[in-house]
């Protein structure tokens, strides 16, 4: 347990020291994809945070990204609000425009739901098309300005990665709070959450309006980034690359959402410089993740790697959960968990063959 | 009305129906049922595949809208109330057909379950599971199911047998004032079936049982008074030994019923 401990410990603080150091040790390009990859991966966490634990797909989350992002814009280039001042504003458009929409997803179920989630990255997208005068149309937006200590690529590096850590520092938490764990709820079985007292429209319209909150962040990020905000950011692609960011990352998994961006922002960035077919590429990578392990990177890492490490040192109960539940159930699989032989293999943990029993030893004990 | 123990006791009756009706399009899953069941009675209902005692279950927990009539629980009108509401007013079920929550261990199936009659429970800063008296209460009904072996055994990796024990630990959890139990026996082995009698037969004598069960030896083994229901309608009342003397109902089970 304590080399295990040591291992946790010291691979963190390797992914930290890097990730602090990283300006020092690269040059502008790998930290400007450091850069993309962390508010696409806040952006797919955004994704996972309704899809991953609570179970419904979205093709829109652009769409919601977008306000922001054109809100800022809008609000900083068109009526010269300051830069922070315009970044709160377009942070509560999207909160009011996530809200509004969650409040007719939460009225929808299955098609339908999938529906309107395609509906609202549309109308966003035809919305910033024609309204030219405050959107730029085609062209979209230019001079959004980062802020004046993050101009530089290392320094808005910094300022992104404070961020998204402290976004994902709140993820992290609501994830595992009461609300998070009736989330998992809903995902696992829905119709039996109102039945145990949770308002479920409530449970989902928090989760939308969150949800689209750390997008709203990460289209913050993005505009800023570019110094530019236009239609494609938008645009039902969009939506979807994020949503398969955090599949192949692994769906239900924070990490997961930036192991996903790194890889699609490598392929865009790098692999695009060698490779003309690199979409191709892209969705190679897409069909042989879903394929082959449909728990995505960080679900292939946890039971390859890390489960059997954590077998090897006697923790064969948090190997189990690892195998059957970290990865939350698929998004594509059909929950039929993965691992389960292993586990019972295993045996220290494992179900006995023998409910009854247990009954028994309960009731002789009380 | 028939007479049931309540109207005899005089005492306020933990659930009234009063004319209950479901119809699916044609089809009247359950039509014109009216009972009361006192405080602390635990009452069968049985009746063939299809008499409509699932149907009736979703519309007493407000799963299922009622067509017509009112039910009432603990005095109030619950007959639009939505479903989250009569759970906090304490009223728990159990299902047919397992719904556990499969990818979460047994112990967080629990803790939902206990978390959501309590007030934080959309609460998102502190982690559910470091919640002391939560996690606790829940350990205590995971260990009333007979299930504390496998606690951080995710509920999809359980046995049929234990499965059922958590669908039971579940609405333990809630420490309802009415229990609805849909056929907790389903599917269980002979020796199973026995532990799931005892462990309903020890339920504190406070708690409020309505029981669905096809096994009419188990249920009038467990029961103090039953309803018998046919192609939704109620067909026959009365203790268990009035019901297994009934002609009507010896007709139904015997298929010479209609
Ligand atoms: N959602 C529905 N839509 C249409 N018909 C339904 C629906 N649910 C139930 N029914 C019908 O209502 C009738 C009563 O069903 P119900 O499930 O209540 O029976 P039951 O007494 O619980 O039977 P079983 O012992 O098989 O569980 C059946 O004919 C069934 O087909
Ligand atoms: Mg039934």
């Amino acid at each position: 347990m304590n080399t295990l401990r040591l291992v946790k410990w010291a691979s963190l603080a390797a992914v930290v020291g890097l990730t602090v150091a990283l300006p020092y040790l690269v040059s502008s390009f790998y930290v400007n994809m450091a850069t993309q990859m962390l508010f696409f991966g806040l952006f797919a966490l955004s994704i996972n945070l309704i899809a991953g634990y609570g179970g419904m797909v979205t093709l829109g989350q652009a769409g919601v990204l977008g306000i922001a992002g054109y809100g800022l814009g809008i609000f900083y280039t068109s009526y010269a609000v300051p830069l922070g001042v315009s970044a709160l504003l377009a942070i509560i458009s999207t909160i009011l425009v996530a809200a509004f929409f969650g409040l007719l997803l939460v009225r929808a179920s299955g098609v339908y739901f999938l529906m309107i989630t395609l509906a609202q990255g549309m109308v966003v997208w035809g919305v910033a098309q024609r309204l030219t005068t405050l959107t730029g149309g085609d062209n979209g937006l230019r001079g959004i300005a980062r802020p004046p200590f993050a101009v530089e690529y290392w320094s808005y590096y910094y300022f992104s990665l404070a961020v998204v850590a402290f976004c994902v520092f709140l993820i992290a938490r609501i994830v595992r709070s009461p609300f998070g764990l009736s989330l998992k709820g809903v995902r696992e079985a829905e119709t039996r959450m109102a039945p145990l007292g949770y308002d479920v429209k409530r449970i989902k319209l928090f989760a939308f309006t969150i949800s689209g909150t750390f997008a709203g962040v990460a289209g913050l990020l993005l505009a800023m980034y570019n110094n530019f905000f236009s239609p494609p950011s938008v645009y039902v692609k969009a939506s979807a690359e994020g949503l398969l960011m955090s599949i192949l990352g692994g769906v239900g998994t924070i990490t997961g959402a930036f192991v996903g961006s790194g890889v699609f922002v490598f392929v865009t960035n790098y692999v695009s410089g060698y490779m003309e077919r690199w979409p191709t590429l892209l969705g190679l990578i897409f069909v042989l993740t879903i394929l082959f392990t449909p728990d995505g990177v960080v679900g292939a890492w946890q039971r390859l790697v890390w489960a059997p490490l954590l077998r090897r040192y006697g923790a064969a109960d948090e190997a189990e959960l690892i195998e059957v539940g970290v990865g939350g159930g698929g998004l594509l699989s059909d929950r039929d968990l993965k691992g389960s032989k292993s586990a019972i293999e295993a045996g220290s943990a494992a179900p006995s063959e023998e409910p009854s029993e247990q009954v028994e030893e309960t009731r002789a004990g009380s | 009305m028939d007479e049931t123990p309540s109207e005899q006791s005089g005492a306020r009756p933990v659930l009234r129906l009063t004319g209950v009706c479901r119809h699916y399009g044609g089809l009247r899953a359950v039509s014109d049922v009216s009972f009361e069941v006192a405080s602390g009675e635990r009452r069968a209902v049985i009746g063939p595949n299809g008499a409509g005692k699932t149907t009736l279950f979703k519309m007493i927990s407000r799963e299922e809208p009622t067509t017509k009539g009112r039910v009432e629980f603990l005095g109030r009108d619950i007959t639009r109330m939505p479903a989250y509401r009569v759970a906090k007013l304490g009223l728990s079920r159990t299902y047919q057909i397992t719904r556990v929550f499969p990818a979460l261990s047994v112990l967080e199936n629990v803790v939902l379950a206990t978390q959501g009659l309590r007030p934080g429970r959309y609460q998102m800063f502190k982690a559910a599971m470091s919640n002391k008296a939560l996690v606790e209460d829940s350990e205590r009904a995971v260990e009333q199911v007979g299930l504390q072996r496998v606690t951080k055994t995710p509920a999809a990796e359980l046995g049929h047998g234990e499965q059922r024990q958590l669908e039971l630990g579940i609405a333990l959890a809630q420490k309802p004032r009415l229990l609805l139990l849909d056929e907790p026996a389903a599917g269980l082995s002979a020796v199973e079936r026995g532990m799931m009698r005892d462990l309903v037969k020890d339920l504190p004598d406070d708690m409020t049982l309505l029981l669905i069960e096809h096994d009419m030896e188990l249920a009038l083994g467990l029961a103090d008074y039953v309803t018998c229901l046919h192609n939704g309608s109620q067909v026959a009342q009365g203790n268990p030994e009035e019901i297994k003397n009934n002609e009507r109902v010896q007709d139904i089970y015997l298929g010479r019923g209609d």
